[in-house]
């Protein structure tokens, strides 16, 4: 409790790409971690209720299609209405393969629709202006991707199951490598709706942030009692890599006058105040724009 | 101008898209074999309505771009 409470504190990061600038509210970055795998679930289970069968006759019959189409293999669909799921290929010579809800890949289908709804706006005005479309393409696009993929995962396995594969050593080896599909969707889905990236990165940058003040508050005591503070907390404060904060601390001690001693900045009594400002600015040591 | 009529054309495409979808939902109805397979239209008639509004959201939004680009420009001079 006390956490969250922290956090609505802290002001709000603004992360800008591509030109844009991303925003979040805490509300929106909630709903999405709740909503996204909620809504998928939910809607898995509406899509696997006896009524929407239609969806398995389809993917049957499509597969079935192109089953006889590239390999004129004599596949039928045949509807039985017995057991908890009622389509069946029937592969002359074979055993029936059954068909069940998973192999739709509407599972997949509805994680990605899920997350895409559920992706927080950006609370900036020009960067929202046109999320509908940009989220509409992204949906529509990873959809038809996982059915087309599905599809075609389904061709795989039931030709090799008609040369004579073994049903079981095919089944799940290629179900499971067909999902790096997801890992090319996610791309795909970045290029549409960086908010979904942008926002989990801002999430990780509003939770470090108590941690990063906190830090400051430190180094502003030590000064502030020793004059001294250490190289390495000052790095952890600032964020910096190795190379790119030795050549700044460097250039700062020359600007600000500071020391360097061994393993510590000296900072002279006279810009104690100074350097406590600078470090306590949104980005640390910036100069002002005047 | 040239652009203006580009993006009328790649409306006029999705929009006929859009249709054509209609069409296949409409066609594919009568020829499925399961047991409540007017479900089909049930579920995907209103995803086909929130798609045309998009659309039609889009196309508001690209002529408002268009105009005020237009606006701006017809200032300058």
């Amino acid at each position: 409790m006390l956490k969250i409470k922290e956090v609505k504190k802290i002001k709000k990061p603004i992360i800008e790409f591509n030109e844009r600038k991303y925003i979040f509210s805490i509300k929106s970055l909630v709903l999405f971690v709740i909503g996204a795998p909620l809504s998928a679930w939910l809607v898995y289970l509406f899509f696997d209720m006896e009524i929407n069968y239609w969806l398995h006759e389809i993917v049957v019959k499509q597969t079935v299609y192109f089953l006889n189409l590239f390999f004129d293999m004599g596949a039928t669909a045949e509807y039985n209405r017995v057991g908890k799921y009622h389509w069946d290929f029937i592969i002359p010579g074979k055993d029936n393969i059954s068909f069940e809800t998973f192999c739709t890949g509407v599972q997949a289908i509805v994680i990605f629709v899920g997350v895409i709804i559920f992706t927080p706006h950006s609370q900036d005005s020009n960067t929202k202006s046109d999320i509908i479309w940009r989220k509409t393409k992204a949906l529509i696009i990873s959809s038809v991707i996982f059915y087309v993929v599905n599809i075609i995962r389904m061709l795989i396995q039931i030709e090799l199951y008609n040369i004579g594969y073994e049903w079981d050593d095919i089944h799940f080896s290629i179900s499971a490598a067909s999902s790096f599909i997801a890992a090319i969707i996610v791309l795909l889905m970045h290029k549409w709706i960086p908010e979904f990236i942008i926002s989990i990165i801002y999430v990780g940058t509003l939770i470090s942030e108590p941690v990063k003040q906190g830090r400051k508050k430190k180094v502003k005591e030590i000064v502030k009692s020793t004059n001294k503070v250490e190289l390495s907390l000052m790095r952890k404060v600032l964020r910096m890599d190795k190379k790119n904060y030795i050549k700044k601390i460097i250039e700062w001690s020359k600007e600000y006058v500071y020391t360097i001693e061994g393993d510590y900045l000296i900072v002279p009594d006279e810009e104690i105040s100074n350097f406590i400002e600078l470090l306590m600015q949104d980005k640390p040591f910036a100069k002002k724009k005047t | 101008m040239e652009q203006t009529t580009l993006k009328k054309l790649y409306f006029w495409a999705i929009i006929t898209l859009n249709l054509l979808f209609a069409f296949v939902i409409g066609f594919t109805i009568p020829i499925l074999e399961t047991k409540n397979s007017y479900i089909f239209g049930f579920v995907m008639i209103p995803l086909l309505i929130i798609l045309n509004y998009i659309i039609v959201d889009r196309f508001h939004y690209v002529i408002t771009q268009l105009n005020d680009k237009g606006e701006r420009l017809n200032a300058k001079d």
